[in-house]
């Protein structure tokens, strides 16, 4: 069945790689670039529609028959076209739209739109958090009130030295680590400083393990 | 739930292009004895002229094709510019000669495979209807197992068919010596029977080519691949072409060709110095290979076309559905293979050949116009961009031009049988009413 997907170049290879795993999984690509990366697309099994300035936005979506798009990825590295573009799409019905943001409030304002939203600066801040070791903690919802958490153990963490079955029978919660690109599950095995905390459980517990650690 | 409902990518360039080109130049083939017929000493200009339209033909798919990476050909490209309603008349008149490809491919190939074993002294003892619709059934097979074995089989027939033209028939006649003396070689004085006759052949000697736009869908990258394709047939049939033009006009007497303008290959085959007999037997089976590959590539682009304008929801939404295992549109491949025995079951009608290419004509001048009007519409990119005169690419102004005299003199010739096209585009037209309501949802 006919698939439709439109992407919005974001200048880098990641449009490359999204356009690429998008053909393979059946959806006729339309992408939006600028004139002098449109050779770099002539491989693909895409339409490529050159971008002018912002008055040409509308014209290439007229161009489109936006009934078959099922998803519209806006990567574009300037927040404000992506949210124009968004606005745009959901008012002509697109039923998902991804859009690409740098900052909370930028967010907001796509999620307002009924946009799924990826928060680059989010992802910024945790790379380089990962990266230097720096003290890292996060919660992710997975499903009705259970959660995973993502710690980085620090030199100064109150559970240094704590084994993973102590920490799952005090938190209710599944523990794994990942030391040095390792998986350990051994439940008598002490956490040390560098470790990866993943740990799966109810929001309570979790933010009890957080508070603790 | 993952689904693998669309079309396999599985061609490359010579895939598309052998697909493409023998069912062109089967054509060519077929009326190259009676376009000499009735152009006489002018025969080598009226082949010119053949060329050119096909050159202008393929270039505007060339270009079109750069820009579009999807199934359909002229359906999307007319579209584009021109609205669906337009695209899907064209495309539909387009498959008419699309289906009389798959009948009269395989009838022709029947007819030809008899009278080789005839010559033999083998009688097959079977009527050559029943003949043709095996030869339909195995090539509904070979399409239905997939877009890379349709393409292996186009290949292995247009390499020997090339084969066959190049050492076996054109290096002996260059060897032996030909007097290269154009435009009438050794016909000089012999008088066109219907210079006007010839040129409606003429005009209609290389359809087939639009399945080059079918094919984008399963090309790995449609956006150059389908340009370069282009190309390729473009240098490859003209050479082919003009040369046994040349050929048949310095070996074959024109009162022989007079006698059976349909065998002017196996005539040329017949005549060319030191290996007539063994050439005659070559050229019969590639005659037979060659009309095989055309009705193949006429199941390709049918199949193509209906899968298509069902996925617009212009025709019944089952003629979309993809074998989840061979990633073929067997559905439409079904039915193209029950309506080609209907076409073959009362044997070969002589008003349906004579209105064949017509409508492909018509189709090729929308294209033609399209890509004129491709940069107004929109901003699409494409892989291959022509020359501008005055604003507009040469290739589209080449196309209308020689398009336009092509379907003027065709008209000229064949305007008693233009009615027939009319049924046909009246079943269109109510089937077009009838999924405006009821076409939709999943195939």
């Amino acid at each position: 069945m006919k698939r439709e997907a439109l992407v919005l170049d974001d200048l880098s290879d990641a449009t490359v790689n999204i356009v690429n795993i998008l053909v393979e999984n059946g959806f006729s690509v339309h992408l939006i670039t600028r004139s002098e990366r449109a050779d770099r697309f002539l491989a693909e099994p895409i339409y490529i529609h050159l971008l002018g300035d912002l008055s040409t936005l509308a014209t290439i979506l007229s161009d489109i028959d936006l009934s078959n798009v099922e998803v519209a990825l806006l990567l574009s590295p300037n927040d404000e076209i992506n949210l124009m573009l968004a606005r745009m799409l959901r008012e002509k019905g697109v039923p998902r739209v991804v859009v690409v943001v740098r900052g909370s409030e930028k967010a907001e304002i796509a999620r307002e739109l009924g946009a799924d939203v990826v928060d680059l600066s989010h992802y910024i801040t945790t790379k380089i958090q990962r990266l230097l070791s720096l003290k890292f903690t996060k919660i992710t919802p997975i499903s009705r009130g259970i959660c995973m958490l993502e710690m980085l153990i620090t030199g100064d963490s109150r559970i240094l030295g704590a084994t993973i079955r102590d920490l799952e029978e005090k938190y209710d919660a599944d523990i794994v680590v990942i030391r040095e690109e390792r998986l350990v599950k051994d439940p008598d095995s002490a956490l040390q400083a560098g470790d990866y905390l993943v740990a799966v459980g109810p929001i309570t517990s979790l933010n009890e393990l957080l508070k603790n650690a | 739930m993952l689904r693998r409902d669309w079309l396999r990518r599985d061609l490359n360039t010579l895939d598309i292009m052998v697909l493409a080109r023998n069912d062109a130049q089967s054509t060519y083939y077929l009326l190259l004895g009676f376009i000499a017929l009735y152009a006489g000493e002018y025969t080598f200009l009226v082949a010119i002229y053949a060329v050119l339209l096909m050159t202008a033909i393929a270039l505007s798919y060339g270009e079109m094709g750069s820009h579009f990476p999807e199934t359909g050909g002229s359906y999307i490209y007319i579209k584009y510019s021109f609205g669906p309603t337009i695209g899907y008349i064209s495309a539909w008149l387009l498959a008419l000669d699309q289906l009389i490809m798959i009948s009269y491919g395989t009838l022709d190939s029947a007819i030809y495979l008899k009278a080789i074993l005839n010559m033999y002294y083998v009688n097959l003892g079977v009527p050559t209807v029943i003949v043709a619709a095996i030869l339909s059934t195995l090539l509904f097979t070979v399409t239905f197992l997939g877009i890379r074995e349709s393409a292996r089989l186009a290949l292995a027939i247009a390499t020997l068919d090339l084969l066959i033209v190049l050492p076996v028939i054109l290096l002996p006649n260059v060897l032996a010596g030909l007097k290269l003396e154009p435009p009438s070689f050794e016909w000089e004085g012999v008088k066109p029977a219907s210079l006007l006759l010839a040129l409606a052949l003429a005009s209609r000697g290389f359809t087939g080519l639009d399945s080059i736009g079918q094919l984008a869908g399963e090309a790995r990258s449609p956006l150059v691949q389908v340009p370069r394709a282009t190309f390729i047939i473009i240098v490859l049939m003209s050479f082919v072409s003009l040369s046994l033009t040349v050929i048949l006009m310095n070996r074959v007497p024109y009162e022989v060709l007079s006698g059976s303008p349909e065998l002017a290959l196996l005539l040329i085959a017949e005549s060319t110095p030191y290996v007539g007999g063994v050439a005659v037997a070559l050229v019969a089976a590639n005659i037979i290979l060659i009309m095989l590959s055309a009705a193949l590539t006429g199941y390709v682009a049918f199949s193509r076309l209906a899968y298509m304008l069902s996925e617009e929801k212009l025709l019944p939404r089952w003629l979309a559905v993809v074998h989840p295992r061979f990633r073929t549109p067997y559905v439409a491949l079904i039915v193209a293979y029950i309506l080609s025995l209907l076409f073959i079951a009362p044997g070969e009608l002589s008003f349906i050949v004579e209105v064949y290419a017509i409508a492909s004509l018509a189709n090729y001048l929308l294209v033609s116009m399209s890509l004129a009007f491709l940069e107004r519409r929109g901003r699409l990119y494409g892989g291959f961009r022509s020359p501008r005169v005055l604003g507009l690419p040469i290739t589209a102004v080449m196309g209308v031009v020689l398009i336009s005299i092509g379907i003027t003199l065709s008209l000229l010739e064949r305007y008693h049988v233009v009615w027939i096209l009319g049924p046909w585009l009246l079943l269109g037209l109510l089937l077009h009413v009838y999924c405006k309501s009821r076409c939709t949802g999943t195939p």
